[in-house]
């Protein structure tokens, strides 16, 4: 079989290691792992992988193809995916993109923008927000925003008071937990929304280093 | 030269009519001369608040049409000298008339002269414009000739929701620094935590407050009767419209202490034996 070198398996002692090519669509990637997978004749069998995607980033979606793909086919586990500190492609929507909306957006307004945001006032309920990179509320967040609304999972969303309808970031949605909309918040805190493994996960916003979030590190 | 101002909310039933009515009559009472207009064009009310439904006439679109003369669709009000009233069309929708026309006739009002004396000279110098529900084209119509804004609301979070989307409609149609009305607030349960307080609704909506009525029966009453409520003295909702009205000729009035009002009842309340939440 004629190898094209966009997946490569490499065997240690904790398992398999698989590297994807860089500059490869994902689809094809996925059909080159499937005949890669049955090729082996199921030799790995047991094993569990650790899949590096280089600079790429995964949606949900394309983690479990990879998942479902590598359990069915090769009949191993998939442990951990790797990839590369993106520092280049965060420039590209970095601090020359940012937009600065000094209102509040009221119901039925809405702001798109293909870098990230900041908006000095409050986004109410009814309101959107879209934002290729992170958002950034300085007032209370009650309405609509999607960070990395062009796929990028690293985007975040950050309100000095955080009580959304709904956040997206990249192609994952969530919303508030009912509980927290009944009820005023005794003391606002500047929260942080991130994806972590597939969920937006929001947490008090520190700016500790161990906090912070990948893409603020580097920028002054 | 006359100032022209709208009432608008987006959600329907939350009191433009009534607020029309007797902001109009407080400013009235105080010596202005004061045009209403009503641009609920196909389902008009403020002829009915006012009590001057069997006087019409002519009506916005007959004036916009051309059939008659502005001054002849005004309807001088029977109580107050200095009130009128140029009513809306029933038997049309609001597509009869567009938002330049309605400008033209806000603008035509600022020019007239309604005093009957022969020699004698009187402009409005308040034309009030009560618009429709909605975010159409009857708001855009009333919208249009308007220098100020002011936006009422009950203390209820889909009329909060509804007046937020309003105050990014004006600004929009360059109507910016829109204030608010509070309508049908109830003290009692502001303070049980049961109705949003205004401090809330003032932090959502991010505008000046320009006054807030409490909820009020005698205003079912004066508005079935086809009066303003303001004539009644000892009525809070009166009260606030009142002050509401001197606060838009420029005058500081500190907000009434509702709560006072309140805890009075209460004590009352208590004092005869009632049980009060």
């Amino acid at each position: 079989m004629r190898d094209n070198g966009r997946i490569v398996f490499k065997g240690d002692r904790n398992g398999l290691y698989i590297k994807m090519a860089q500059g490869v669509r994902f689809d094809v990637l996925m059909r080159e792992l499937e005949r890669k997978l049955a090729a082996s004749g199921g030799f790995f069998r047991g094993a569990e992988a650790v899949v590096d995607v280089g600079d790429r980033v995964l949606t949900t979606e394309q983690l479990l193809t990879l998942e479902s793909l590598l359990e069915q086919k090769g009949g191993f586990e998939l442990a951990e995916v790797l990839h590369e500190p993106r520092s280049t492609a965060r420039t590209c929507v970095g601090d020359d993109g940012a937009r600065l909306v000094r209102r509040t957006l009221h119901s039925g307004q809405s702001i798109h923008h293909d870098g990230n945001l900041v908006v000095l006032g409050d986004v109410n309920p009814g309101a959107e927000v879209v934002a290729a990179g992170d958002v950034v509320v300085v007032g209370t967040l009650r309405g609509l925003v999607h960070a990395g609304a062009v796929g990028d999972t690293d985007a975040v969303i950050i309100a000095f008071n955080f009580c959304p309808i709904q956040l997206r970031i990249a192609d994952v949605i969530s919303r508030s937990p009912a509980e927290a909309q009944a009820g005023r918040p005794q003391q606002p805190v500047p929260e942080i929304a991130r994806l972590q493994g597939g969920v937006i996960v929001v947490e008090e916003y520190l700016s500790n280093a161990d906090c912070q979030p990948a893409p603020f590190s580097g920028r002054s | 030269m006359g100032e022209t101002l709208v009432i608008t909310s987006g959600k329907g039933g939350v009191g433009k009519t009534t607020a029309v009515a007797n902001i109009g009559a407080a400013l009235a009472s105080r010596g202005y001369c004061v045009a209403l207009v009503d641009a609920d064009i196909g389902l008009r009310n403020l002829d009915v608040v006012l009590g001057l439904e069997n006087r019409i006439v002519y009506d916005l679109v007959d004036v916009v049409d051309g059939f008659c003369r502005l001054k002849q669709a005004l309807i001088k009000d029977k109580r107050h000298d200095g009130l009128y009233l140029l009513p809306a069309a029933q038997t049309k929708d609001k597509t009869a008339v567009n938002p330049e026309q309605m400008k033209r006739i806000c603008n035509q009002l600022k020019e007239i002269n309604v005093s009957d004396e022969a020699g004698g000279a009187k402009y409005f110098d308040y034309i009030i414009v009560d618009s429709p529900a909605g975010i159409e084209q009857g708001f855009k119509n009333a919208v249009s000739g308007a220098d100020r804004a002011f936006i009422i609301t009950t203390p209820e979070v889909s009329a909060v929701r509804d007046a937020d989307r309003i105050i990014g409609l004006l600004e929009a149609e360059e109507l910016p620094d829109p204030q608010l009305i509070i309508n049908r607030i109830r003290p009692g349960m502001v303070r049980t935590g049961d109705m949003m307080d205004i401090e809330d609704i003032v932090s959502i909506l991010a505008i000046r407050l320009l006054g807030v009525v409490p909820e009020d029966d005698a205003i079912v009453v004066a508005t079935n009767r086809g009066e303003p409520v303001i004539e009644n003295s000892g009525c809070t909702a009166g009260q606030a419209f009142t002050n509401m009205a001197r606060r838009i000729i420029g005058e500081e009035v500190p907000l009434m202490n509702l709560d006072v009002k309140e805890s009075l009842f209460a004590r009352l309340g208590s004092f005869l034996g009632l049980r009060q939440r």
